[in-house]
């Protein structure tokens, strides 16, 4: 979504491609609201487009459709458009957002930004879950790392604006992670305003509920947050309770997070430890001279396991 | 006295000041008579259904003297003065009018008390007459007796052809601000400006309104409707479908080509049952500024105008307040429909933007790309509006390109300025900077 495509391949962030796999995986548990292929995908590819190979080649989302706001590169970002079901709307995703038509088909939508929260993001959040139908999955991944110390009160303030900081918030509380975690509660109050305001002199059957699933914490070089979850009405409650997201373990459904830890193994360590996975209860695996942290950090998200080798192409 | 010498006892009891100079000092004067008027037009509803009031006046005389409402709209039934009409606030059983105005049971006796001492009620219906004439300050006197007294009553009577069937409310003995303000000619043509405003649906659906003898005129609401720009149009309902909602956002302009648009007429307007209840609003109750995720009113959407119609069979549902000059913003179905008039309201707003900034990068006073656009589509009556959709327009905005350009603007001595626009052989001075900085982008940035 922004110029931080020039500086970083998307691809070679292990941690936010673990956290990629991690969701494609949890989109297929949809399908208790409706058929995957039939859902809308809205998302921020930038020149990678690395979220739209992964959800068109999985999952045959077909409908995808990506805001981009550098519009001085128009060229190069349709000449990289990976599949010509991707339709790219040059804009400000504030601008953009508003303009589709959300009625029709349950959505999911990725709003990955590289900055922090911002109300220009919030605005983003009020277009999107007030608009969103009921089977929809929404996520928003904001910048949530510390700024320098004395200014991250500020800083925030100037972010969001006075009257989103929660009661109490003090500098003290904006350290390591607390950023992150500010940034959710910031998040869920705009969403549980938004709600409150949709669901306003409608019958209880069509009142629509937020369910979060998502809350990771990653760091590949800024600590990052990735939140979200689905919005159905009350009278599709037994086809969210059939979705079961509950089995997947990265599943969060409140403040406390899922941190994506990617620990540095070797090809052969990896090779290893594969054959010996998964874990069967309380089982644990040992190799010379790797922290066992690191090995149980594996353990969890082998599946996701991002590997990244040089290559004449 | 004796129950207040129980010592369980606590008078509560309401007294006749609250209601005569308490209650009316949240009221204005024009609305006040907005209120009548909006009795007369219920009348009209129970006569006529709520689409066409063909043939229906209602005449307002205002003067130092008094004031007079009276309009053939049915008139009230002996009944309904007898135990509804005159009651203080509205009483359980009060047979409802569908799409009613008068909801609180507290607009006749409350503009009543506003403009005067004297009043005189008589209505004349299909089959029945009544007066009821009273002095307010006598009334007052008698502290626990709260009835007022027909002065004339007929139950069976028939209307010659001449009388109309209708009623007709005096008030005399006005209060001294209250005359005074009726002598006002510019008093005069402000009420007129705003029961124009606030009644303009019923009158645009053939019912007569006159003040002083003259008819008032409304300008229907219009937007700019063409095959390139389109207003956004959205109906849907809430409360189980007992609350209808329509809402309109586009762009306006001004008929007069050699006029400048107003901006105090910009923003939302809001109707319930076809009562103007908020004007030109440009508040968070309408989804502008921060708190909706919109930007603030700025002089650049001047052109922006939205419109909410809330209809509903019952009027409680409707989210006025009691004054109907307001809205009722805590209301659940309200905040929904804000919801709704944020997101709406958003791409015409964009599109306002990028005209601004258009305007800002142009270099002369010709109308720029989108304000061409403006300038071709024709103003339409809401009427005319059938499909829903978002608000669109299909110029791509040559601004995207423009972000490329930037403007240089820079002061100079007189002197200066005409040396090298001598040597130069233009004529004006943008062509001065134009040709200076072509000049030196040849001799030192050649090949750069």
């Amino acid at each position: 979504m922004s110029a931080s495509y020039r500086k970083i391949n998307y691809v070679l962030r292990p941690a936010k491609s673990v956290e990629r796999k991690m969701l494609c995986e949890a989109f297929r548990y949809l399908s208790s609201f409706q058929s995957i292929e039939e859902y809308q995908y809205i998302g921020f590819g930038s020149t990678y487009f690395s979220d739209f190979y992964l959800f068109h080649k999985n999952l045959n989302l077909s409908v995808m459709y990506s805001i981009e706001k550098d519009t001085n590169s128009k060229e190069r970002f349709e000449f990289n458009r990976p599949f010509k079901c991707v339709k790219i709307y040059f804009g400000e995703s504030n601008d953009i957002l508003p303009t589709f038509d959300w009625a029709k088909i349950p959505s999911i939508v990725w709003l990955d930004y590289d900055g922090k929260l911002n109300e220009d993001v919030l605005s983003d959040i009020n277009t999107v879950f007030s608009s969103a139908i009921s089977g929809s999955l929404i996520l928003i991944s904001v910048n949530a790392e510390t700024s320098n110390p004395g200014d991250r009160l500020n800083e925030l303030i100037r972010n969001v604006g006075e009257d989103r900081i929660p009661v109490g918030t003090e500098e003290k509380d904006l350290n390591k992670w607390g950023t992150a975690l500010k940034s959710r509660e910031i998040i869920n109050n705009e969403i549980e305003e938004v709600l409150v305001n949709r669901n306003g002199g409608i019958d209880e059957d069509e009142k629509i509920i937020y369910n979060q699933l998502f809350n990771f914490h990653y760091e590949d070089d800024a600590k990052m947050l990735t939140l979200g979850g689905v919005i159905h009405n009350e009278s599709d409650k037994y086809k969210f309770l059939s979705c079961t997201f509950g089995q997947l373990d990265f599943v969060r459904i409140d403040q406390e997070p899922y941190l994506i830890r990617v620990p540095n193994l070797t090809y052969r360590e990896l090779r290893f430890l594969d054959t010996h996975l998964p874990l069967e209860n309380n089982s644990s695996l040992k190799l010379p001279g790797v922290p066992p942290g690191d090995i149980d950090a594996y353990a969890r998200i082998y599946r996701y396991f991002p590997i990244f080798a040089e290559a004449e192409l | 006295m004796t129950e207040s010498e129980d010592l369980g006892i606590i008078n509560a009891s309401p007294t006749k000041d609250f209601f005569i100079y308490m209650l009316v000092k949240d009221l204005d004067l024009n609305r006040a008579i907005s209120d009548l008027v909006d009795n007369s037009i219920d009348g009209a509803k129970r006569l006529k259904g709520s689409d066409d009031y063909s043939n229906l006046f209602i005449n307002i005389e205002i003067s130092r003297d008094g004031f007079k409402i009276s309009d053939n709209c049915g008139g009230i039934p002996i009944q309904i003065a007898q135990n509804y009409a005159f009651r203080f606030g509205r009483v359980l059983g009060t047979p409802a009018t569908e799409y009613s105005v008068g909801r609180f049971g507290v607009g006749m006796k409350r503009a009543i008390f506003k403009l005067g001492k004297l009043f005189k009620v008589e209505s004349i219906t299909q089959n029945s007459k009544f007066v009821v004439e009273q002095d307010v300050q006598k009334w007052a006197e008698e502290v626990d007796n709260w009835d007022f007294h027909f002065s004339g009553r007929e139950d069976q009577y028939s209307p010659n052809e001449e009388e109309n069937i209708g009623t007709t409310i005096t008030v005399n003995n006005l209060y001294p601000g209250v005359a005074d303000e009726f002598s006002l000619e510019n008093y005069q043509i402000r009420l007129r400006n705003e029961l124009t405003s606030d009644h303009q649906i019923s009158i645009n659906k053939g019912l007569k309104i006159a003040l002083n003898q003259t008819l008032l005129k409304p300008s229907p609401i219009k937007l700019v409707i063409s095959s390139n720009i389109q207003p956004a149009y959205k109906e849907f309902s809430r409360e189980g479908g007992a609350l209808k909602i329509r809402l309109y956002a586009g762009i306006t302009k001004t008929s007069d080509p050699k006029g400048k648009l107003d901006p105090s007429k910009a923003g939302w307007d809001v109707f319930c049952n076809d009562r103007l209840i908020l004007k030109a609003d440009k508040s968070y109750l309408t989804g502008w500024g921060n708190e909706n995720s919109n930007p603030s009113f700025h002089n650049d959407y001047a052109r922006f105008k939205g419109v909410v119609f809330f209809e509903s069979k019952q009027p409680d549902l409707l989210p006025w307040n009691t004054t109907k000059s307001g809205i009722d913003s805590d209301l659940p179905v309200y905040r929904a429909v804000r919801q709704e008039m944020t997101n709406i309201m958003k791409p015409a707003v964009k599109f306002l933007k990028d005209v601004a900034k258009e305007r800002r990068i142009s270099d002369d006073t010709s109308l720029t790309p989108l304000e061409q656009l403006i300038d071709d589509a024709p103003l339409e009556t809401l009427a005319s509006i059938h499909s829903e959709g978002i608000f669109r327009f299909t110029l791509q905005s040559p601004i995207e390109d423009n972000n490329r350009v930037k403007k240089i603007q820079y002061s100079k001595p007189e002197e200066d300025v005409l040396k090298v626009q001598q040597v130069l052989g233009v004529s004006t001075l943008t062509e001065v900077g134009q040709k200076t900085f072509e000049y030196f982008m040849l001799m030192e940035c050649e090949n750069q």
